[in-house]
């Protein structure tokens, strides 16, 4: 299978708990008072995985990916101030990327049709994994081409770790259709991985 | 695989698939460039009384309030349990002993349950004023005895109050896109209800 190009695999655990961690709090109370440089140290430890996130979420378009990743970032540095380190800082920084998605889904319409139709299954059954049966589809490239609802749940869910219900409220859809768009997404996508 | 169902083996080949996807992929080189860039320019990071918990909540709130009944769920639960912690904190400090005197407080215009409720908005607009008012004169009530109550309590009862002010913002809030939405209509005179019946229980617990 292939994979992009650039990959590297993290060195932070999924639930690293940020407030156990001395010399992660001494750097969050820097960026606290300002210090850009501490934040960089931040957005290297971290960078990897929100884009990772966000490029699956973005269905593999690394522009869409990059800005995203830059957005949140950027609404990491605002609200650090607030951060008080009950939660852990990754599920921190990737809750913000979901909820800039969205955000911004919302706000961009050009995004919305990419990202948000959960409700609409007018697309399900629409993915072809190829002009030929007998090309074979990597899993990311798959999951790039689910579409945009089966895609949001399987990577919010599947990839990330959600609850049915936290997909849910942050979608603002019913549980069910999180299902369905789950169930959709894995009945594609072994379809397109069924060499 | 039919229509409907997935092989269970390939699921399980799917999942250890995606098990195995990297979890951290390099972002292009120059994308921190243009972070800096822009929070250089937005100035030091917020500080204020929110933390990371209430900035998920304030972003749930805003995605389709009044479809998300685990939003009132949750505020609901708090509230029992803020409700609780007061009883508590109460009981503890004041063995047990139970109200002398029922608070001098307007009883809540009308019940509120899943079957029975104002029918529209401008039914509610008429009984909500009763509420505003019922608030006002428990707030003051309570002012006045605050001195009989510890800082936890009152802590805990402010934190309770938030929790229902955000529920009935958010309800009028989605009134206003959705005026005859009755289950909205619902959600708000419940909550104003449970306004009054924390405050009349706390003023309660003021007064010994």
């Amino acid at each position: 299978m292939t994979r992009h190009s650039a990959l590297r695999k993290s060195t932070i655990p999924l639930q690293a708990n940020w407030s156990g961690d001395e010399s992660s709090r001494a750097l969050i109370a820097r960026v606290q008072n300002g210090d850009v440089d501490a934040f960089e140290l931040i957005y290297n430890e971290h960078s990897g995985r929100v884009y990772a996130l966000c490029l699956r979420l973005m269905g593999g378009e690394q522009i869409a990916a990059t800005e995203l990743m830059q957005d949140v970032f950027v609404r990491a540095w605002k609200n650090l101030g607030r951060f008080r380190g009950e939660s852990a800082f990754s599920s921190w920084l990737h809750r913000l990327a979901v909820n800039a998605m969205l955000e911004n889904a919302r706000s961009d319409k050009r995004r919305v049709a990419r990202v948000l139709p959960m409700e609409d299954t007018s697309q399900i059954g629409a993915f072809s994994p190829g002009d030929s049966p007998e090309l074979r589809i990597d899993l990311e490239r798959a999951i790039a081409r689910l579409p945009a609802g089966a895609r949001t749940a399987f990577v919010l869910h599947d990839i990330e770790g959600y609850q049915h219900q936290e997909i849910a409220e942050q979608l603002g859809v019913a549980v069910g259709t999180v299902k369905a768009q789950l169930h959709r997404a894995h009945k594609l996508l072994i379809q397109a991985l069924d060499r | 695989m039919t229509d409907d169902t997935i092989d269970e083996g390939k699921l399980r080949d799917l999942m250890n698939e995606v098990a195995a996807l990297p979890t951290s992929i390099e972002p292009p080189a120059d994308a921190w460039a243009k972070i800096r860039a822009e929070i250089e320019a937005s100035g030091n990071p917020d500080r204020g009384d929110t933390d990371d918990i209430d900035l998920l909540s304030k972003r749930r709130h805003r995605i389709a309030f009044w479809q998300r009944p685990i939003f009132l769920a949750a505020a609901a639960l708090l509230l029992v349990a803020g409700s609780s912690a007061l009883t508590a904190i109460a009981i503890g400090r004041r063995g047990a002993s139970t109200s002398r005197r029922a608070a001098q407080a307007p009883i809540a215009p009308f019940a509120t349950d899943s079957n029975n409720g104002p029918a529209s908005l401008a039914q509610f607009t008429v009984v909500e004023s009763d509420y505003l008012r019922a608030v006002n004169d428990l707030s003051a009530t309570l002012e006045s005895e605050r001195g009989s109550l510890s800082p936890e309590t009152i802590a805990k009862l402010r934190e309770s109050i938030q929790v229902i002010d955000a529920a009935i913002l958010e309800a009028r809030n989605a009134l206003a896109a959705d005026p005859a939405n009755k289950t909205l209509i619902r959600m708000l005179a419940n909550s104003y209800e449970q306004k009054v019946d924390l405050l009349k229980r706390t003023t309660e617990m003021a007064r010994g």
